[in-house]
């Protein structure tokens, strides 16, 4: 079954007196198990697209479901506790909570879940240990490199046991060794764990490790080529 | 959660903390100090008032307050005395009398109040005996002996052992009485020192045509707090009064006193609403501040499903954690600028360039600041629920955000 | 400079909120401050009124003896003649002679001491505001008649109104008692305490008449065409050269407590704005310092492009000169409403007190009205200019501290 369906997605920006159509009728659906790249040029439309399957944007016309319940249809906080329930987010500019100790980034989800405290500390180093951070819980952001920072960002989606993981251009702020062996933790993740990810991404490291990749072009999908 | 996420963030940036505590805390300091002058000057406006006037529990005629006139009061005050004393062992128990008259000499006359008073009890209830500048306290026996204020008795040009003549009218009697000058006193208010005279009570009795008389019967109590006590234990010694005679406590027979202080305290609330006003300002901008700082923070705990709401509570309680910061920093040190005035006091005579008087009390010159506690745990309170107020706004525009304009914010 | 002001005033609706904010701040400080400066106006200028308007004039001529003592004796003497010469001085508005007396005052309940004020009730409305200060029935006639206006309280306590009669019984100046009788026709009320509780006004010829005067009076009160300091010593020193023999002496070398009481008004002025100003500069500084650290980058471009680090700490100081402007532009506007407010209205403590409450000899009024001085403003206006530009300089100071490189390298 479908974890995500989209249907006729369509969304556009006002931009001054001109507005700009961003996705033209998209049709997606994204099952179980998954590890898509969505592709294509700047501008053609798959972080709108990402950030309406998030819930984070909402569609001009078309619809987006999540587990069966169509996004439209909830309001501002039960949008965020679907996000908090079933999705995760890496963005490419990390955007931990600086504050916040790598531990208790991860563990922040969780906390909010009301996940009993005992049972949190497990999953948080557990997680933390497969996203190969063992020993560094307690360094804060600012004493982590990108690469450890990306890291910390993909142990927080993952720790709250999402149904779906959304990552922006997860690799766009690494090099390129960084980027590897972070695609290959994601790889893994979903290989052994059973983590879905959808991308955006323009890595070609990333598309190679994808078993989907939807390219985009001008706000529409141009193709749709399972590996 | 939030708390500890709060109290992150506000170490995050310790400088902007600190300023923001210390403004707010300033505000509160000066409030803190202001409340303790208030207090102190309160007090000693009621210790003055009691001590020279009504003491803390009086028995006169209910019409006595509004229109003290020398013949009225209560006859058989030695006995109300007795009584009063025996009912309030703690108290001391004095019998005063005002009569309005002329005093002369040979070098002239000045429209005068002799205040009658019983020399052996007044100087344990009043300082006004300690005020002398010449001569000496009148003795009990001294029905012939007056005291006068040091302006009055230079302008009668009398000096002590000189003769002065008491001329009055009372009931459509007159009466004239020759007293001679024992001593003088200045007390710093020209009001007082310049038409003001002491003679024993019994020859304010004679004055005016009666014995065994006083206008008031004053109970003074060791602590003001026992005035309550007093009262009811005052009226139930003395049972049932002759007609128009009452009991009253200070607050009830000193009603301008008392109004003043009202009024003085309602200036105070209003300065505390305006220096609030100018604290909140300057929260609202600094709260202001680390939100709009925190946009893109704020977008990524929405995005990973954090309620804007609980992103607003967390606003909320930053304030929180600043106001009780503030509150703490303010009472120590509102209390410490205090404290110097609270152990030696503070010269009002010298600030105010002499003696202050009010209603025909002289205050004492020297004001001990007091700490009003009730006052401070009000103003802690009201500090904290300011700065809260404060970040309403900025709280509500975290409740307004958009995830991803939120995210996407520089 | 001006285009170090020009980028200033941009960078200040840069962020228009915080400025705004920031400014507003000040604002309610600077309407703090004139309410509170228009109220102790007020009361300062009650106690002018009380003292200076009603009692004391410009300049006062005694005995020398006279003062302090206040002995019936120690008079001038030739007084009509004395008071004919002032008349002719130039630059006197108004001359009134005055004599005092003390006397028993009885009517049918009771009798009290009162001070007897004889006055020449023309040249005395002419001099002071007593007149105006009528509570009931009329003022003294020109006329020596034997009425007599007494203060309101005192009346009260006598039990009379105008119409009744009452008796004066005194010592006069050769010792023997004297007596008359004189018909209440007026009451004043003049806020003065002393004045209201004891005080009686009798036609100087009747008081003259009364303790044997002759011609002489006690006092004699002149109220020069010009109210500042320089003009009435000017006037003073013009009135001793005519009077050698007399103490003459300015309102506020007679009541030295008076004057000492009224320049106390500055001392509070003073501590009100710096209560206030001192809590907003807090907002300020913390506005400017942010406006600094977060253009840290932009400050390092203007540095590497080759601005001097003074004309830097003038652009922020500038910044914070603007706030300034528009604080004092709000401030004004709400102080003003606040002040007209103080002024048509008052603040009502009459749910506190019923009647007025004697300070220091002068009874304030249950509803204590606001009085607007230009200097008080003034005062304001340059406390928000001092503290803009005070609590900028630390600012200001870091910013032109910022290394180049640095800067440019910030985030």
């Amino acid at each position: 079954m479908s974890i995500v369906s989209v249907r006729g997605l369509t969304r556009d920006y006002v931009q001054g007196s001109i507005v700009v159509r961003a996705v033209r009728g998209v049709d997606l659906d994204i099952k179980d198990g998954e590890f898509t790249a969505i592709i294509g040029p700047s501008g053609s439309g798959k972080t709108t697209t990402l950030n309406c399957i998030g819930g984070l944007d909402s569609p001009t016309s078309g619809t987006v479901s999540v587990d069966g319940t169509d996004l439209g249809s909830l309001s501002a906080g039960a949008l965020s506790d679907l996000r908090l329930a079933r999705i995760g987010f890496v963005f490419q500019s990390y955007n931990l909570i600086p504050v916040l100790t790598a531990y208790e980034n991860a563990e922040f989800v969780l906390r909010l879940q009301g996940v009993a405290a005992k049972e949190r500390r497990r999953r948080v180093m557990q997680t933390l240990e497969n996203v190969g951070l063992k020993g560094m819980e307690d360094r804060r952001p600012s004493e982590l490199s990108g690469g450890q920072q990306q890291r910390v960002a993909v142990a927080r989606a993952i720790a709250g046991r999402p149904a779906l993981v959304l990552a922006d251009e997860p690799t766009a702020n690494l090099d390129s060794t960084t980027s590897d062996s972070l695609i290959a933790l994601m790889r893994d993740l979903n290989d052994n764990h059973g983590v879905t990810f959808v991308f955006s991404t323009h890595d070609e490291r990333v598309i190679r490790a994808a078993k989907r990749v939807v390219r985009m072009v001008d706000g529409e999908i141009e193709s749709d080529i399972t590996k | 959660m939030l708390l500890s996420l709060a109290i992150r963030n506000l170490r995050r940036n310790v400088r902007r903390t600190l300023l923001t505590v210390t403004a707010i805390a300033l505000g509160l300091a000066m409030m803190v100090f202001v409340t303790s002058m208030q207090k102190g000057t309160y007090g000693s406006m009621i210790k003055s008032g009691v001590a020279s006037t009504t003491g803390h529990v009086v028995v006169e005629q209910a019409t006595y307050v509004d229109n003290p006139q020398a013949t009225e009061g209560v006859s058989g005050a030695q006995a109300i005395a007795d009584a009063l004393g025996a009912a309030i062992p703690d108290a001391t128990i004095a019998q005063r009398s005002l009569v309005d008259g002329l005093l002369s000499s040979a070098n002239g006359a000045v429209g005068v109040q002799l205040r009658g008073v019983q020399p052996s009890v007044e100087p344990l209830v009043d300082t006004l005996p300690d005020k002398l500048v010449s001569g000496e306290w009148l003795q009990d026996d001294d029905s012939r002996g007056v005291i006068l204020g040091e302006l009055l008795a230079e302008s009668l040009d009398v000096d002590i052992g000189d003769r002065v003549v008491y001329q009055g009218n009372h009931n459509g009697e007159d009466y004239s009485e020759l007293l001679r000058v024992r001593g003088t006193f200045k007390t710093g208010s020209a009001d007082i020192d310049g038409f003001m005279g002491v003679v024993p009570l019994q020859t304010a009795q004679k004055l005016v045509g009666m014995s065994d008389f006083a206008n008031q019967v004053t109970v003074h109590l060791p602590d003001v707090a026992g005035t309550e006590a007093a009262t009811i234990a005052a009226r139930t010694a003395l049972g049932t009064l002759p007609e128009g005679v009452v009991v009253l406590p200070w607050q009830e027979s000193m009603p301008n006193i008392v109004a003043s202080i009202e009024a003085d305290r309602a200036g105070g609330v209003l300065m505390m609403v305006f220096l609030g006003l100018i604290v909140a300002m300057g929260i609202v901008n600094t709260v202001l501040m680390s939100v709009m700082e925190r946009v893109r923070e704020f977008g990524v705990l929405m995005a990973i499903g954090v309620r804007n709401r609980r992103i607003a509570a967390m606003v909320l309680l930053e304030a929180g954690v600043l106001g009780l910061l503030a509150a703490l920093l303010g009472l120590v040190g509102g209390l410490l600028l205090a404290a110097p005035f609270i152990v030696n006091g503070l010269d009002m005579a010298a600030l105010a360039g002499g003696s202050m008087e009010m209603e025909g009390v002289v205050l004492d010159s020297i004001i001990f600041f007091s700490i009003d506690t009730p006052r401070l745990i009000v103003l802690a309170i009201v500090t904290v629920v300011v700065t809260v107020s404060a970040a309403l706004y900025p709280a509500w525009t975290v409740i307004k955000l958009k995830p991803l304009e939120a995210l996407n914010s520089v | 400079m001006r285009f170090l002001a020009s980028i200033a005033w941009r960078n200040l609706w840069r962020q228009k909120r915080r400025s705004l904010i920031t400014a507003g701040g000040m604002a309610v400080g600077m309407t703090l401050c004139m309410a509170l400066i228009a109220l102790m106006d007020g009361m300062f200028a009650d106690m002018f009124r009380v003292m200076v308007e009603q009692q004391l004039g410009h300049v006062q001529v005694h005995n020398p003896e006279y003062p302090g003592k206040r002995v019936m004796y120690d008079t001038i003497e030739d007084a009509s003649a004395v008071v004919a010469s002032l008349d002719a001085l130039d630059g006197t508005v108004a001359v009134a002679p005055r004599a005092f007396g003390a006397a028993l005052l009885g009517g049918e309940a009771g009798s009290t001491g009162v001070q007897l004020q004889g006055i020449e009730p023309e040249r005395e409305s002419a001099l002071s505001s007593l007149s105006e200060r009528l509570v009931h029935g009329t003022w003294l006639a020109n006329e020596p008649d034997h009425g007599i206006v007494l203060g309101y309280r005192l009346a009260e306590k006598l039990h009379v109104d105008v119409g009744d009669s009452l008796v004066a019984v005194t010592q006069a100046t050769d010792g023997s008692m004297g007596n008359e009788i004189y018909d209440v026709v007026g009451l004043i009320q003049t806020g003065a305490a002393q004045l209201d509780r004891t005080g009686a006004l009798i036609h100087l010829a009747d008081l003259q008449e009364l303790l044997l005067l002759g011609d002489q009076v006690h006092e004699i009160t002149l109220l020069g065409a010009d109210d500042s300091r320089e003009g009435i010593a000017a006037l003073a020193t013009d009135i001793q050269a005519r009077t050698p023999d007399a103490l003459v002496q300015t309102w506020w070398q007679t009541s030295p407590p008076t004057d000492q009481m009224l320049s106390l008004r500055d001392s509070v002025s003073f501590l009100v704005l710096g209560a206030a100003f001192l809590v907003a500069a807090f907002g300020v500084f913390n506005t400017m310092m942010m406006s600094v650290l977060e253009r840290t980058r932009e400050l390092g471009v203007l540095r590497a492009i080759g601005l001097r680090p003074g004309r830097l700490i003038a652009m922020v100081l500038f910044e914070s000169i603007f706030l300034g402007v528009i604080a004092t532009a709000m401030g004004l506007v709400l102080g003003g409403l606040a002040d007209a407010w103080m002024v048509v209205y008052g603040i009502d403590l009459s749910g506190y007190m019923e009647s007025g409450f004697a300070y220091n000899g002068v009874v304030l009024e249950p509803i204590f009205y606001g009085h607007v001085r230009p200097g008080g403003i003034l005062l304001t206006v340059a406390a928000v200019f001092i503290t803009s530009v005070v609590a900028a300089l630390l600012p200001a100071w870091r910013a032109s501290r910022l290394e180049p490189v640095v800067a440019l390298r910030h985030d």
